[in-house]
């Protein structure tokens, strides 16, 4: 299986791979990669060489790939797609090569593909001695562009590629420091820093790491994330305060360096003219954060309630904030029991019976009639009794 | 039980409330009467659609059946309406229809204004529990409009707070005096079917069950509870209203009496007068010399007949019908029991003489059995429509409507759904419902794994219970494909009219079994695509000709075209040319016009599975001596040789030997259909050889007749329908022997119809001599045409531009009248003159029409692509250089043909494969024609058919190649070990054994192999680019 996000990774990761033979490194999704190597040549020994060097290296890294080399870019891709590795040097050969390879190569539109079968044309020789005029009227102008770029006759403009971008500023102590509080203003200047390039990139982040550096001990890291892409300062600085309040530091801190996450577009709300009112639910947002700071990540959750019938599936857990619309249901407890806890005997019963028959689809069906019931002392509790077992469970307190 | 207060359950949900209830209408009656009910109220949502399956079942188990429907008002409030009276029932189908007649198809919509007119009914109203604050407003509205005609329905579901919502009610009602009755909003039969009202829930949803949690019931409280249950929930009071409301209810579908249109009797005429004066017109018509007296004297019988039963309005509907057809031009005939009688060919409803078979129509309606007459009468397919808005404008859309068609689950939508709805995801579900295109009754574990199952997973489980349990589950109302209900008066007095997908169509909610049931007559109004070609052969042949020939003025009993018959060349012939017909007719040889009605109905799976085709062929080649155990059977057998073939036959003999009565015959008739579903034929199989013992009829005899019922099955082919049909192939017979040019023609302008492609039908043309050429675009007109050829008899076929694919007719149209204006000059031209964009000029271009304009297929596709929208254009020509094109090579064309007109009228592809395949050892379909049985051959050929007979384990396929055709039989376990081959191969290679048997010769499939490749490398000029 095919996987798309998978495959724009590994390009990725191949196009880093790429950097270590040229500077000039540009991707053609989804699965070519192109080198210029003009430059290299000397540095691995010519073509051979380096072509030799290229195929090992991605062999051992199990890529099954097609190495190809010509003097234009395009040209090279296309004898890439034909699987012709072959490689053509001298410019003057472009012609006759290329000429040979099918149409398949300029993986034209569907509808284009047509309508070349329609001219019985096959090979790119075929295509490209038409007359040019007519070719382009019928075909549009980039095809013969295309043509042109691969012969060299047109320069081809390649966006190069450029490794995701992140942000990483160490800042050195002028002395040793153990206080927190004084960590804090150079801290801010990390920070600061951190949004002046976000705001020259116009992105922001919604994860950062700080790690203090000590002497013999390994770093101390702590990792913050956000609950929206964000590049406000003061956000940025209040939760990094929140988080330093709790921070126990094993040793005297030498440097600080701060690595961001991947940058990220910010909502456009930030570019509103007015600016002066948060949206309603930054209040939240910020409490949410400050509690998950000193709480830990998974001690805040909200409660969703999920329309199944049975009443254990009848919530999960979810993020702070998820809503969901209550259905319409009979009375049901706040206090429901992880595991229903057996019962020696009937209680007393006072409403119900509610008849549950449910889940057959999945590995815990049901079938159960509740009630409510009432303990000597008054209290009100939610018990059902099961139906092949006919035996009776508490699976519930009424508040 | 006895002590036990009685019940009536008066909300009661079928299957019929599609994708609501979980039970079938005679579960929910068998259920009720185990029970002990006293009645069962069916009371589907908006919708009468189940009553009359609810209404024979009740019938048969003497349980008192309610007649009622289910509405969710625009408000939300809803109610349960029960039929008191015939009136009470006429006001609820006119509310259905008008809740359905102004919603899209399937969907109603009813508020409380609606209401106004129900009188005669009962309203239980079904207070929604979840809003208890809207109840007072809604019980108000409900007392307001059906006073002491209403309740209110008390439904203790076991929801939690039954207790609180039983006095809620109990204070309302008092203070409303609205009396309270129970009823359990019953959704299946029993418990067990929980499950698949779940499922059911989850397909309308369309969620999977997992995610639609919220709105699934509870519990499975909804089915039929017992009494003791019952009375433990309720008070004795509620129990017993439901027995004084049912009392009260007292319609039976029994009372419904259907009344014809009066329109088609003239003013001061009676329908007896005026049958009678039409009927001797006609006559006059038909025997210009003098009616002879034999035929008056039937003629005479029939129409007492017809008085006696009061059928002459149906005759005359039938007759105005054809009439308004027959004024168009259009060409219908009649066929069924009634159809084949002297009175309808005097009103010119059908073409078979009376005269040329008496015992063929001595049968026709019979006075005792009360078996509705039948007609059902074929039109040209192209203009039915025209038909049917006739239909339409004189009666009015209040008075006639289409029967409709049940949808049912099939294996296939049965597992999709089901697959959906336990959360497969869309991939899965699609191979499961693609490998499993044969349904065996169960799921193959290796299926399942194909599609990613695992077999013992209880998905895989439910997934098969719940298939084997939704499959016969109706889906939704379809409209029949010409089943026409006239009434005198409203229609949706009588059944609720609905809204088809078609707009401009209405449908009734029950459908032709319902309505033989119930006695309703319709008239079939049906689409015959031969019809349609025989129109036009008739009319190419009398231009060319000067000729006025009809079907009528065909010559009979031409020795040729039997002989044609006999040596099974009847490619494109009517019912006579699929392969089973074809390897039929050398084996009966037909000779006269009852051969071929014998010929058309012994090769269905009735007959040979009763195991009736080999006596009679045996009789026939007088192998084996014609014999009768009786002179009674003999009478009734004579004219097929001893062998039982018909279904009337079958019918004849029951009365006849086994001392049935005519009635109980009509009912073993309809026992036969539907034996397949049931597996018995239950009484009446004791009865029949009881009756045969007591006759002294052997007790082998009786076990071979009684063997030969089950095997007709559902698939008993009356003698009346296969004589119509016989004069059809006759007349189609005739032409293709004459006339092959026009014949081929008027099959090419009909299409899509029959069993052979264009391509087929054009070669065969080929081979019996006639010249087929090219689409052009300076020449074709639409439709093919006939071009005379100077010193031969038989003229030219000239293909049409309707073969050419991807060509709108009106852009076409325009082409011809450019054309005729002034010839084209060029393709630009063309373009031009016809304002043809250039995805039009494509699809000539494709179809090599071009060719006298530019050439090649590759210098006109060319040109084609240079076309710029016209006013893009304007008038100036845009120069440009020639461009260097290659034409296409032999294969290349073959294959452009292939794709864009479906045939080629170069070589055969194969034809071009053949030193490929002589090099491993395939063998031409001429070659393998002369081999001897039991050889082992190697065939290939391109698949033109794969066949699989209800009846049978084996399938057919048919290879074509250059020389002809070859028919191999795929057993089951070479089709599974070559499964992907089997299904999918295009060019298919067989290596098998010869099997001959007279002059039939199949190929046993013993290896099969995918040569579909090659074609591909037709295509391809040239491989080695590289």
């Amino acid at each position: 299986m095919r996987d798309p996000i998978r495959e724009a990774t590994l390009l990725d990761w191949l196009a880093h791979w790429g950097q270590d033979f040229t500077s000039v490194v540009s991707t053609e999704p989804p699965a070519t990669l192109l080198l210029e190597i003009g430059g290299s040549l000397k540095l691995f020994g010519g073509i051979e060489a380096l072509r030799k060097r290229l195929q090992t290296e991605l062999d051992a890294q199990g890529h099954a790939a097609t190495v190809a080399l010509a003097p234009t870019p395009r040209a090279a891709l296309w004898l890439a797609r034909a699987g012709v590795e072959k490689p053509i040097t001298d410019r003057h050969d472009l012609v006759a090569q290329l000429g040979a390879l099918p149409l398949a190569v300029l993986e034209l539109p569907e509808r284009a593909a047509r309508d070349f079968e329609r001219l019985g044309v096959r090979t790119l020789r075929e295509a490209f001695r038409l007359p040019r005029d007519g070719l382009s009227r019928r075909f549009g102008p980039a095809l013969l562009r295309d043509w042109d770029r691969a012969l060299g006759h047109l320069p081809e403009a390649r966006r190069h590629w450029r490794a995701n971008r992140i942000f990483t500023v160490e800042r050195e102590l002028p002395i040793a420091l153990r206080e927190i509080g004084r960590l804090d203003i150079f801290i801010d200047d990390l920070l600061a820093d951190l949004v002046t390039m976000l705001r020259h990139h116009d992105a922001g982040i919604d994860s950062l790491t700080l790690e203090f550096e000590h002497v013999r001990l390994p770093p101390t890291r702590i990792e913050m994330r956000l609950l929206t892409v964000s590049r406000n300062l003061v956000h940025l600085k209040r939760l990094t305060q929140t988080r330093l309040e709790r921070l126990h530091l094993p040793a005297a801190v030498m440097a600080i360096t701060l690595h961001s996450g991947h940058f990220k577009s910010v909502a456009s709300s930030t570019a509103s003219l007015l600016e002066a009112q948060p949206a309603p639910s930054a209040e939240r947002t910020t409490l949410v954060e400050t509690l998950r700071a000193r709480l830990g990540r998974d001690a805040v959750c909200s409660l969703a309630t999920v329309a199944d019938p049975r009443p254990e599936k009848a919530s999960r857990r979810a993020e702070p904030g998820t809503t969901t619309s209550l259905h319409q249901q009979p009375p049901r407890p706040v206090w429901l029991l992880d595991t229903p806890q057996p019962l020696c005997r009937q209680p007393e019963l006072v409403q119900g019976p509610e008849r549950i028959e449910a889940g057959w689809w999945s590995e815990s069906e049901i079938g159960r009639d509740y009630y409510i019931a009432r303990t000597p002392a008054g209290a009100r509790l939610w018990v059902y009794r099961e139906h092949d077992t006919r035996r009776w469970f508490l699976h519930g307190y009424f508040a | 039980m006895s002590a036990l207060p009685g019940y009536a359950e008066l909300h009661t949900l079928s299957n019929f409330s599609f994708l609501r209830g979980a039970s079938h209408p005679a579960e929910l009656v068998d259920r009720a009467v185990a029970l002990g009910y006293r009645a069962l109220a069916l009371t589907d949502e908006c919708s009468v659609a189940g009553l009359v399956r609810a209404h024979l079942a009740a019938k048969d188990k003497s349980l008192h059946l309610i007649a009622g429907s289910e509405f969710k008002l625009d408000d939300g409030a809803k109610l349960v309406l029960l039929a008191e009276s015939r009136r009470g029932y006429g006001a609820l189908c006119s509310l259905i229809t008008r809740a359905r007649r102004r919603s899209d198809k399937g969907a109603y919509s009813i508020s409380r204004n609606d209401f106004d007119g129900a009188s005669n009914c009962l309203a239980l109203w079904l207070p929604d529990v979840r809003r208890p604050e809207r109840w007072r407003d809604t019980a108000r509205w409900i007392k307001g409009c059906f006073g002491d005609h209403a309740w209110i329905a008390v439904e203790l579901l076991l929801l939690g707070e039954d207790a609180r919502q039983f006095s809620d009610l109990q204070n309302l009602g008092r203070s409303l005096q609205l009396p309270l009755v129970a009823s359990g909003d019953v959704h299946m039969h029993v418990r067990k079917r929980r499950r698949l009202q779940d499922t059911l829930t989850a397909i309308r949803l369309k969620q999977p069950v997992q995610s639609v949690g919220g709105r699934l019931y509870p519990n499975g409280e909804r089915h039929l509870r017992s009494r003791v249950r019952l009375a433990q929930l309720y008070p004795p009071a509620l129990l017993a209203e439901t027995c004084a409301i049912a009392a009260r209810c007292i319609f039976s579908l029994d009372e419904l009496r259907y009344e014809y249109p009066e329109e088609i009797v003239p003013p001061r005429a009676t329908p007896t007068g005026h049958l009678r004066a039409l009927t001797y017109a006609g006559a006059a018509n038909r025997w210009p010399a003098g009616v002879p007296e034999k035929a008056r004297k039937q003629i005479e019988r029939e129409l007492a007949l017809i008085a006696e039963l009061e059928y002459e309005a149906y005759f005359l509907t039938v007759h105005d019908i054809v009439n308004f057809a027959r004024s168009r031009g259009i060409l219908c005939q009649g066929r069924g029991s009634a159809a084949n009688s002297a009175v309808c060919y005097c009103l010119g409803i059908t073409e078979l003489d009376p005269a040329h078979s008496n015992l063929l129509f001595e049968r026709f309606i019979s006075r005792e059995r009360a078996e509705p007459p039948d007609i059902d009468v074929d039109f040209e397919h192209q203009r039915r429509e025209e038909v049917i808005q006739y239909i339409y404008r004189k009666y009015g859309r209040e008075r006639a409507a289409l029967a409709a068609t049940l949808i049912t689950y099939h294996p296939k939508s049965a597992i999709r759904d089901v697959g959906k709805a336990l959360g497969l995801d869309a991939l899965q579900v699609d191979k499961l419902s693609k490998t499993l295109q044969w349904w065996d009754g169960g799921l193959d574990p290796e299926r399942l794994r194909e599609a990613g199952l695992d077999p013992d997973s209880a998905t895989a489980k439910w997934l098969l219970a719940l298939v084997v349990e939704l499959i016969g589950f109706p889906r939704h109302l379809s409209q029949h494909v010409g089943g026409f209900v006239i009434s005198r008066g409203s229609l949706a007095e009588l059944v609720p009219v609905e809204n088809a997908a078609m707009p401009e169509r209405t449908v009734i909610q029950w459908d032709k079994d319902d309505l033989d049931a119930i006695g309703l007559l319709k008239v079939d109004v049906l689409a015959l695509g031969m019809l349609t070609a025989l129109k036009k052969a008739l009319d190419r042949v009398n231009s060319i000709r000067g000729s006025a020939l009809t079907l009528a003025t065909i010559p009979a009993e031409d020795e040729s075209v039997y002989a044609m018959l006999q040596r099974a060349d009847s490619i494109g012939l009517f019912q006579v040319e699929s392969r089973a017909q074809m390897a039929m007719l050398p084996r009966l040889k037909p000779e006269t016009f009852y051969d071929l009605v014998i010929q058309i109905a012994i090769v269905r799976p009735g007959p040979i599975q009763g195991d009736m085709v080999h006596p009679y062929l045996a009789r026939r080649s007088g192998r084996e001596a014609v014999t009768y155990p009786g002179g009674a059977i003999k009478k009734i057998l004579k004219r097929t040789l001893g062998v039982p073939i018909f279904q009337e036959q079958v019918m004849q003999i029951a009365i006849d030997a086994a001392g049935f009565t005519p009635g109980e015959a009509d009912q073993l008739r309809r026992a036969m259909g539907a034996w397949k579903r049931t597996g018995s034929l239950g009484p009446f199989q004791q009865k029949l050889m009881e009756g045969l013992r007591r006759n002294g009829y052997p007790e082998d005899f009786a076990h071979q007749l009684y063997h030969q019922i089950e095997g007709f099955g559902e698939y008993g082919f009356p003698e009346s329908h296969s004589a119509s049909f016989a004069l059809l192939a006759y007349a189609s017979a005739w032409l293709k022997y004459y006339e092959p040019a026009a014949f081929t023609c008027a099959l090419l302008n009909s299409q899509p119809m029959g069993f052979y492609a264009p391509a087929q039908l054009v070669g065969d043309a080929r081979r019996h001599g006639v010249e087929v050429r090219p689409v052009d675009v300076t020449i074709s007109g639409w439709e093919c045409a006939l071009e005379p050829i100077e010193g031969s008899t038989q003229p030219a076929l000239r293909l049409g531009l309707l073969m050419v694919k991807g060509l709108a007719e009106k852009a076409a149209r325009t082409l011809i009248a450019a054309r005729a204006e002034k010839t084209f000059a060029s393709i630009a031209d063309l373009a031009h003159r016809a304002a043809f964009d250039h995805r039009a000029l494509q699809a000539l271009s494709d179809a090599d029409a071009l060719k006298p304009l530019a050439g090649h297929r590759h210098r006109s596709a060319w040109q084609a692509l240079g076309i710029e929208p016209p006013l893009a254009l304007g008038d100036a020509p845009v120069a440009e250089a020639e461009p260097l094109l290659e034409a296409p090579s032999e294969g290349c064309d073959i294959a452009a043909d292939y794709a864009s007109v479906g045939l080629t009228l170069g070589r055969h592809p194969l034809a071009l494969l053949r030193r490929h395949l002589d090099r491993q050892h395939i063998k031409t379909a001429a070659d393998i024609s002369r081999q001897p049985h039991g050889r082992l051959v190697h065939a290939a050929g391109l698949v033109t058919h794969r066949q699989r007979p209800g009846s049978a384990e084996v399938t057919f396929i048919t290879l074509e190649d250059e020389t002809g055709y070859v028919n191999a039989i795929v057993q089951p376990g070479i089709a599974e070990r070559h499964r992907r081959i089997f299904l999918d191969a295009q060019l298919l290679g067989v290596t098998g054994v010869v099997q001959r048997e007279g002059k039939v010769l199949h190929v046993l499939a013993g290896r099969l192999a995918d040569h579909s490749a090659l074609l591909g490398d037709l295509v391809q000029r040239s491989r080695d680019f590289r």
